[in-house]
């Protein structure tokens, strides 16, 4: 680890014989004086040279690193910030190699993945606000246009991967988590390009939906893998339920609390934003702790949190700007993280993955909009906006390795050459559709 | 040149139809959102119970109804539309709100929609284009000739003062109270075409008055001129435009009743009218627009100071009979009990703004107002008047 660290006994030894050449030049640094006497200093308090700085540093760099690429994106190709992140995130994730030449400790997979898993938590949180049980109520159509365009996805996925011989089990789950949305992407890119109207509002709430179906459905998926292997009835029935509804209730807790706590604070920013941070933080810890699904529990948190807003305190709250902090290091973290030799040994599976879930998307969103009221124009433009992947599809992934490690290598491969193609192409096909249909108030 | 375009077509007298511009806002943060093309598209699939046109920009949206003779259906029509709005609306997840104002939209954040009339005034108007984001009501009352037409408009100009006080709804405008009950007119009062029509009382010399702007290339058409009354020779009305957009429709109404009843009484009226009239108009239309009901007019003629909600009261008394005969008492009985009881929309906003504390509540508020949830009651009162 400590590679090319040269512990500096050279550089002490070395300034103590200067020191001692001209006797009574001394160092202008407090508290050497009481040494000069002796002709001997102790440069103990002198740090190692170059010093040791805690992994956490790295993390900082890199937001530096990614903010700066993250404006060259906007502000001379035109392009959400977020390929700058990512970009800025590839570059370090690299074989550690600017690490190296910054002569900071390569930050250990762990820390990595929790402040991943963190930042990942409060967008989750963010886009659970997004979405709006009264409009599912009044408008049942957009529920039926969800549930038909993950169904087609879900199956006409799982056929084709069939099709190319791939295992059932890994089959399903490919099929299941690619009926997702990527909901960093999708607020990354909405908030930047302040986008506004129906395009807009469908692309969020299809996005909760389909991210929801994902995780049931893949922890429905994991629980039967369990069964294949060990013929337990009690898996297959008590550890989904305890997830599911284990996931729910905490979530109904936090926004219970959070709305206990709000009360008091009415109309304070700055509180209205240490309290979202704190109730995220204990639902995604308490989920951790308890073994539920802590993407479930945050997303249902968020929608709970706005859906039992009868004060309607929320209307003027913004938890736009610790969002976008998530979403920096989201982004320029899941780079960093990703393999992208994952990208050479994808396949057939991969590319066929990609062609399969871009055409149903697109074309259920898009039949199925004149029902829910808007024009299918708009409909294919909302099935653009709902291509990205990154966040459940990574959470997902990641929690099957670590359940079920086979199972997780298998897919995995699969789904994150997806992940690695969608984020980028994802992202400007979202922004492409935000700007054709005229929901994008970019400044010119 | 052609004066032809006029030519003033003979309306059925007294017949009236109402234009409300609308506001379309988020149902999460009750700022204005783009949605007037897509509601527009989903509420005209069946037939709509009136017009429905998009506005200048894609938060606001105008809808219109037929011409009445009557009170009561000009009511149920309104009602009808209302109700076709709120379910496009609730199918696409935007609140549809009255108010003279959005209490907190910044004027740089708005669209132009789309056609080229607007995009004409959006480029000679330049940001003035762009806070015109402001809502009214506009009545028009039917004549048979211009030249009536245009005394009528002369002597209603003694009553904008009351119109502006009893619709007033924009208190808050650009996220403060602006201490006015009635903000929207200010905005208005930037173009260099508004205030008051000038003082002509017969058809031909307005026509020569039009031509000689026309030729000077000041205007192109009436649409030019943002006067608080104005004539619309092609429809053969005068239309009244100092009203903010109510926050029910029941409110809009009600001010077209009453507005239908005082022209019938000036219409019986054949005195000499002077241009003495508007001595004191633009400070009645300030003290209107400032303190609402509160605010003290000035007879210019006589000297005497009213406040307004007495002016009110008075002129409800002096136009009963003429109402009756328009079967318009009702829409009397309602602005009565809003003088006696809960006074104008922009009270109801202060008001609601002092329990809520928060503009963004205020505007869901609102909306919910349009609905006609909160309103329930007093639909009940209007009842037990009647």
């Amino acid at each position: 680890v400590a590679r090319g660290r040269r512990t500096f006994g050279g550089v002490r030894a070395f300034l103590a014989t200067n020191a001692g050449c001209a006797p009574g030049a001394g160092f202008p640094a407090p508290g050497a004086s009481g040494q000069q006497h002796d002709n001997k200093m102790d440069l103990t308090f002198l740090p190692d040279w170059p010093p040791v700085f805690p992994p956490a540093v790295a993390v900082a760099a890199l937001a530096l690193f990614a903010a700066a690429l993250g404006e060259i994106s906007a502000r001379w190709l035109r392009l959400p910030r977020l390929l700058g992140y990512l970009a800025a995130g590839a570059v370090f994730g690299a074989g550690g190699y600017v690490l190296e030449r910054l002569n900071l400790e390569p930050l250990p997979l762990r820390t990595l993945r929790l402040a991943l898993d963190f930042a990942a938590a409060i967008i989750l949180f963010d886009l659970g606000q997004r979405v709006s049980f009264g409009w599912l109520r009044r408008n049942p159509a957009l529920l039926g246009a969800s549930a038909l365009e993950g169904g087609l996805c879900l199956i006409a996925v799982f056929a084709t991967m069939r099709w190319l011989d791939v295992a059932p089990l890994a089959a399903a789950l490919i099929a299941t988590i690619s009926l997702s949305t990527s909901p960093a992407v999708v607020l990354a890119v909405t908030r930047e390009v302040r986008a506004q109207g129906q395009v807009t509002e469908r692309v969020l709430l299809l996005t909760a939906l389909n991210s929801i179906y994902a995780v049931v459905l893949s922890t429905l998926l994991l629980a039967w893998a369990r069964l294949d292997s060990r013929g337990l009835l009690d898996d297959y029935l008590l550890h989904p339920a305890y997830l599911i509804l284990g996931s729910l209730v905490l979530a109904a807790l936090g926004a219970r609390l959070f709305h206990l706590v709000a009360t008091f604070v009415h109309h304070d920013r700055a509180v209205e934003l240490v309290l979202m941070l704190a109730i995220v933080t204990i639902v995604f810890t308490a989920s951790m702790a308890l073994r539920l699904s802590p993407l479930l529990a945050l997303l249902a948190c968020g929608a709970f949190v706005r859906t039992s807003d009868r004060g309607r305190r929320l209307a003027s709250s913004d938890f736009g700007l610790v969002s976008a902090l998530a979403l920096v290091l989201f982004f320029a973290l899941s780079a960093a993280t990703l393999d992208f030799r994952v990208l050479a040994a994808a396949g057939l599976p991969a590319l066929a993955l990609a062609l399969v879930r871009t055409v149903c998307k697109v074309s259920a969103v898009g039949a199925l909009a004149p029902l829910t009221g808007i024009v299918w124009r708009k409909g294919v433009f909302a099935g653009l906006g709902l291509l990205p992947m990154s966040t459940i599809a990574l959470m997902l992934t990641q929690e099957v390795t670590q359940i079920h490690p086979q199972l997780g290598a298998e897919a995995g491969a699969v789904v994150l050459a997806n992940v690695i193609v969608f984020q980028v192409a994802g992202a400007l096909t979202l922004l492409f559709a935000l700007r054709a249909s005229g929901e994008a108030r970019e400044e010119r | 040149m052609n004066d032809s375009l006029l030519d003033f077509s003979k309306s059925a007298l007294l017949t009236m139809g109402v234009e409300l511009e609308l506001q379309l806002v988020e149902s999460r943060t009750g700022d204005l959102t783009r949605a007037a093309s897509d509601l527009i598209a989903l509420v005209t699939r069946t037939p709509f119970p009136g017009d429905v046109k998009p506005e200048i920009t894609e938060s606001m949206l105008e809808v219109s109804t037929a011409v009445h003779s009557a009170y009561a259906p000009l009511r149920a029509q309104l009602l009808a539309m209302r109700d076709a709005l709120v379910t496009g609306a609730d199918r696409l997840d935007v609140e549809v709100c009255g108010g003279g104002a959005h209490p907190f939209q910044r004027w740089y954040d708005r669209q132009i929609y789309d056609r080229p009339r607007f995009r004409h005034v959006a480029g000679l108007y330049g940001y003035l284009a762009k806070q015109f984001t402001v809502f009214g009501q506009h009545v028009h009352i039917g004549c048979e000739n211009g030249t009536q037409a245009l005394r009528l408009l002369h002597r209603l100009s003694a009553y904008i003062p009351q119109f502006i006080a009893l619709a007033a709804s924009s208190p808050y405008y650009q996220g403060v109270d602006t201490s006015f009950d009635c903000s929207r007119l200010n905005s208005i009062y930037a173009f260099p075409l508004s205030g008051r029509a000038p003082f002509l009382t017969d058809w031909p010399a307005f026509e020569r008055f039009f031509g000689k702007l026309k030729r000077l290339g000041v205007v192109e058409s009436m649409k030019d001129f943002y006067w608080d009354i104005r004539p619309k020779p092609e429809y053969g009305t005068i239309e009244v435009r100092v009203f903010d957009t109510p926050l029910t429709v029941e409110r809009a109404a009600a001010l077209a009743g009453y507005l239908q009843s005082i022209c019938a009484m000036l219409l019986e009226r054949d005195d000499e009218l002077s241009e003495e009239i508007y001595l004191a108009y633009n400070y009645n239309r300030f003290q209107a627009c400032r303190f609402g009901l509160e605010g003290q007019v000035l007879d210019s003629i006589t000297g005497e100071s009213t406040p307004l909600h007495i002016a009110v009261l008075q002129t409800l008394d002096a136009c009963r009979p003429f109402a009756r005969d328009l079967q318009a008492t009702d829409a009397l009985d309602e602005v009565e009990r809003w003088i006696r009881t809960e006074g104008n929309d922009a009270r109801w906003q202060r008001e609601t703004m002092q329990s809520r504390r928060s503009l963004a509540e205020l505007v869901l508020e609102s909306a919910d107002r349009w609905r006609g949830r909160a309103h329930q009651p007093a639909d009940g009162a209007l009842h037990a008047y009647g």
